[in-house]
């Protein structure tokens, strides 16, 4: 499963590597290039507008001061009911000077009272108005510097709107004659403002409004908005963003604030950027999702092949590999399951050969019979015919069975009651040729009776005892015993003889193990082989034995009943 | 197995160096941004300084329950002539004196504005300061206190709309109980505006025949011809009348000189039960924190100049001996007046207030 993950992986970083990051930086670097060349228009703009209107402006109020000034030198310019020539005189001069302002000016001539003496328009402003000796507003300015223009705002008599006004007080000597005033009214300025889609805004230093083209700009006195007059280059007003620029301009006296919006710039952009970036990352999540199941398509039959080698290796090798696709996967899988075809075919083989030589091999040690035995027996018989014909009749009966029973090849298991029946026979042999020097008793587990063993192995191992118990002795007990333990069937054949020194035993032990017939010792030999052969490895016989406290065999055999595991 | 892993490593690297790649870009995207706003900076900077400079030079922040039209003109003025800028916070005179008490931001440091009777209980939070126009002040407008300069004379006047009522005579309070003028009198809650205050305190008088205890039947009869009407701030009285939403409107003189002498179908009806003429302060808080500027403003408006156009154009009464009545507005010998106790008046404002509003309260459930 690891290794899958590593190809959905290395499928993903390769896609994000290759796709992902270039789209996502190539978004937003465009995103960015756009949105600055587009501000910077915007800005380009804003100056544009700001300086435009600052040389309006001051265009216009230079023109104003120096016709003040020419005018100012004008003789009679105040006297007092100036005759037609006269006034014509006169306002042919002020037509002269606010012809060439570009905008419409209007002139006031006020005597040292303040009353209107010439005047070009239609009707005095009220900021105009001030009694005498009253020093407010222009006359204030005018008065407060003698000889220069006075430039002020009038603003506050909102029904005539906001007018600027250029005035100059005038003395013949110490004596006060007049004023000269021209004011320029806002509607003539405001076609300055609509140089560029950016929004101007002129005011005095203190905020209240000469022009203006959006009153959202304002507050309810025709003041600009603290936010404006506070901010810097980006200012946000009402929600909207803008791009500020400011610039005094006459001195000081006026000052000149140009708004840009630029909020559908950014808000249009972010949107965009947030757009492309949001279907990005639902791409992004789609590949992670397209790519498990893309990986999990390409790489099965890869997969399958494995599990199937796994399988192999465990041991299971009746797995094949079904790959369905058509490629590279396939001819592996199809080389990989003829191959594990023959192998195991291959297996079959030597198995059954295996179990060919086994059962060779068990024939043959089945068919050994003690030939000492049999002589033995033969010249015991031949002894009990002269005395006790009887018994040796019997004697011969029982050989007759044993040899009968040994040479049956038809089967190579019986159960272990059949094989006790014929060791009967045996045992009735021995205590006629020992009588009572010999004592054999049998304790054999009901359970046992059923269980199946190699033919003729209860008999090797009492010959066994006999053969060696005796020594120079006079009497022998042997005890055989059956049992089950833990799915084993156990026998135990157990005598009180001579025992065996601890060389001779080790030496038996070693012959056991050898795979070729020493040709001593046949007997255990023979029982050890064919309990291997049939039943394999931990099974076998066991010989304990002490130098002068006998011998003790066991057999360990799996307990199988009647062709069933018990 | 280790071809595999060779090509990891590989892969790897490569998606390294891609973010390393885009990080770069980035930057230099940012960085090109920036600067294309940078490049104009230079002229920029003037134009700023020059916009920062006006903010933080300390304005003068004046709490002001004035008309807006009557404000601007002599805050313009002041400002051009002293150089020093004005914040002006404006609101009824209850609510922002409850401002200045609570020391809220803007901090307080003129108080312009609100009648004598309603300023002059919450005196402790003013500083004391005579003006130098203090010896050109009438007698009965000086600043006895010496906290509480006075800035003009405030009658009550009652507001017609000419062109709403007909032929329904409107010469005094009494005419007001008229049913025919039931909901269509602009009142102001005299708890919030201090020319509504004074208004109470005018009739409680006039009414009670100079025993403001004996005004409160009349006070109960004009409650109910309200008809549950009563507005929040005084503008909105004067607005109301001459908008036409009200045909008649208890306010201050001014208030409705305006539009009379705008020529806006309005006349002014001082009351022929008497009238009551109260002077409205101008005030430095205790708390100012620019108090040399607000002496300055205190000297300005009480100045002969400010006074002069006060009376001249603005149409208030001034409170100095050298300046004439206004222009158009009728001289104060010319209309009965009332006398009131200032100490009577401000001890029982809480509790005429309550009283007045109970009242109201009264006729709302009816």
């Amino acid at each position: 499963m690891k290794k899958e993950q590593y190809f959905r992986e290395e499928l993903q970083r390769l896609f994000i590597g290759l796709a992902m990051v270039p789209a996502v930086s190539i978004t937003l670097i465009c995103c960015f290039i756009f949105m600055g060349l587009l501000l910077k228009g915007r800005w380009e703009e804003n100056i544009g507008q700001r300086d435009y209107t600052a040389e309006a402006l001051e265009t216009t109020v230079d023109a104003c001061s120096r016709e003040l000034v020419r005018l100012e030198a004008f003789p009679g310019l105040f006297e007092k009911n100036p005759g037609p020539e006269e006034r014509a005189r006169i306002f042919t001069e002020i037509y002269r000077a606010t012809g060439g302002f570009g905008c419409k000016a209007d002139f006031y001539l006020l005597d040292a009272d303040r009353h209107v003496i010439l005047t070009d328009g239609k009707r005095v402003p009220e900021a105009l108005q001030v009694a005498p000796g009253v020093s407010w507003g222009l006359f204030s300015a005018m008065e407060e510097a003698p000889g220069q223009t006075a430039l002020r705002l009038l603003d506050g008599y909102r029904q005539e709107g906001s007018m600027l006004a250029l005035g100059r007080a005038v003395f013949e000597g110490e004596q006060l004659a007049g004023y000269l005033i021209f004011t320029l009214d806002h509607t003539s300025m405001q076609p300055v403002l609509e140089h560029s889609a950016a929004q101007a805004i002129v005011t005095d230093p203190f905020g209240w409004a000469y022009l203006c083209g959006n009153s959202s700009f304002l507050t309810d006195s025709h003041q600009l908005v603290r936010e404006i007059r506070g901010g810097s280059t980006w200012v946000t007003y009402r929600r909207h963003l803008y791009l500020m620029s400011a610039r005094p301009v006459c001195g000081g006296q006026l000052l000149i604030y140009v708004l840009s919006d630029i909020q559908n710039i950014v808000v249009s952009l972010a949107l965009n950027a947030a757009l492309v970036i949001t279907a990005l990352f639902i791409m992004t999540l789609w590949v992670f999702a397209a790519t498990r199941k893309v990986t999990e398509k390409k790489t099965a039959d890869f997969y399958r092949i494995l599990e199937v080698m796994d399988q192999g290796r465990q041991g299971n090798l009746d797995c094949r590999v079904q790959v369905e696709s058509n490629n590279e996967f396939k001819t592996i899988a199809d080389a990989y399951n003829s191959m594990i075809g023959s192998l195991q075919q291959q297996m079959e083989n030597n198995r059954r050969m295996t179990e060919l030589v086994a059962i060779a091999q068990s024939r043959q040690l089945e068919s050994q019979f003690n030939p000492h035995f049999l002589y033995n027996t033969l010249e015991n018989i031949r002894y009990m015919c002269r005395i006790e014909p009887e018994t040796a009749s019997r004697m011969i009966f029982c050989l007759s069975g044993l040899l009968r029973y040994s040479l049956d090849g038809s089967r190579r298991e019986v159960p272990l009651r059949e094989d006790l029946e014929h060791l009967n026979n045996y045992l009735t042999i021995l205590t006629y040729r020992f009588g009572s020097r010999l004592t054999c008793t049998l304790d054999v587990e009901e359970a046992t009776l059923d269980c199946r063993i190699p033919k003729l192995v209860l008999q090797p191992m009492i010959e066994n005892s006999v053969k060696y118990g005796f020594g120079n002795r006079d009497r022998l007990t042997v005890e055989l015993k059956a049992y089950i333990h833990q799915e084993n069937l156990v026998m135990i054949c157990r005598d009180d003889g001579a025992g065996m020194t601890q060389t001779a035993l080790s030496e038996l032990s070693r012959l056991l193990e050898q795979k070729e017939n020493p040709g001593r010792h046949s007997g255990l030999y023979n029982i050890h082989r064919r309990i291997q052969l049939l039943y394999g490895h931990p099974y076998g016989v066991e010989i304990r034995s002490t130098e002068g406290h006998g011998t003790t065999l066991i057999i360990n055999l799996p307990a199988r009943r009647e062709e069933r595991i018990c | 197995m280790t071809a595999k892993k060779r090509w990891t490593a590989a892969g790897r690297k490569r998606t390294a160096a891609g973010k390393r790649w885009a990080a770069a870009v980035l930057a230099a995207a940012v960085l090109g941004c920036s600067s294309c706003s940078v490049d104009s900076g230079s002229s920029r900077n003037q134009g700023q300084s020059a916009g920062e400079t006006l903010l933080s030079a300390g304005e003068l922040v004046v709490y002001c329950p004035h008309p807006q039209d009557f404000i601007d003109p002599i805050v313009s003025e002041f400002e051009a002539r002293t150089g020093i800028p004005v914040l002006v916070c404006s609101g009824g005179t209850g609510d922002l004196l409850e401002r200045v008490a609570q020391g809220e931001e803007p901090r307080c440091d003129i108080f312009w504005g609100g009648s004598l009777s309603i300023t002059s209980p919450r005196q402790e939070l003013f500083a004391s300061y005579v003006c130098i126009n203090e010896g050109q002040v009438r007698k009965e407008f000086q600043n006895r206190e010496g906290n509480m300069t006075r800035f003009t004379d405030v009658p009550s006047v009652i507001m017609v709309n000419t062109n709403l009522i007909g032929d329904i005579p409107v010469e005094g309070y009494g005419d007001l109980l008229n049913p025919e003028l039931k909901g269509r009198i602009a009142m102001c809650d005299p708890a919030a505006s201090s020319s509504a205050w004074e208004h109470l305190i005018n009739m409680l008088y006039a009414m009670g025949d100079g025993d403001p205890e004996q005004g409160w039947d009349y006070v109960e009869q004009f409650c109910e011809n309200l008809d549950g009407k009563l507005l929040d701030r005084s503008s909105q009285v004067y607005e109301g009348v001459a908008g036409g939403q009200y045909a008649v409107g208890l306010t201050f003189e001014e208030g409705g000189a305006r539009y009379v002498m705008a020529g806006e179908p309005v006349r002014l009806v001082y009351m022929e039960e008497g009238v009551l003429s109260t002077p409205d302060v101008v005030c430095i808080a205790k708390e100012a924190l620019h108090q040399e500027e607000a002496r300055r403003f205190v000297d300005f408006v009480t100045g002969w100049d400010a006074q002069s156009v006060i009376a001249g154009t603005l149409n208030r009464r001034s409170v100095r001996e050298d300046v004439d009545e206004p222009e158009g507005l009728p001289d104060k010998g010319a209309f009965p007046a009332v006398e009131s106790s200032l100490e009577l008046v401000t001890g029982r404002r809480e509790q005429w207030l309550e009283r007045f509003a109970e009242i109201y309260k009264k006729g709302l459930l009816k």
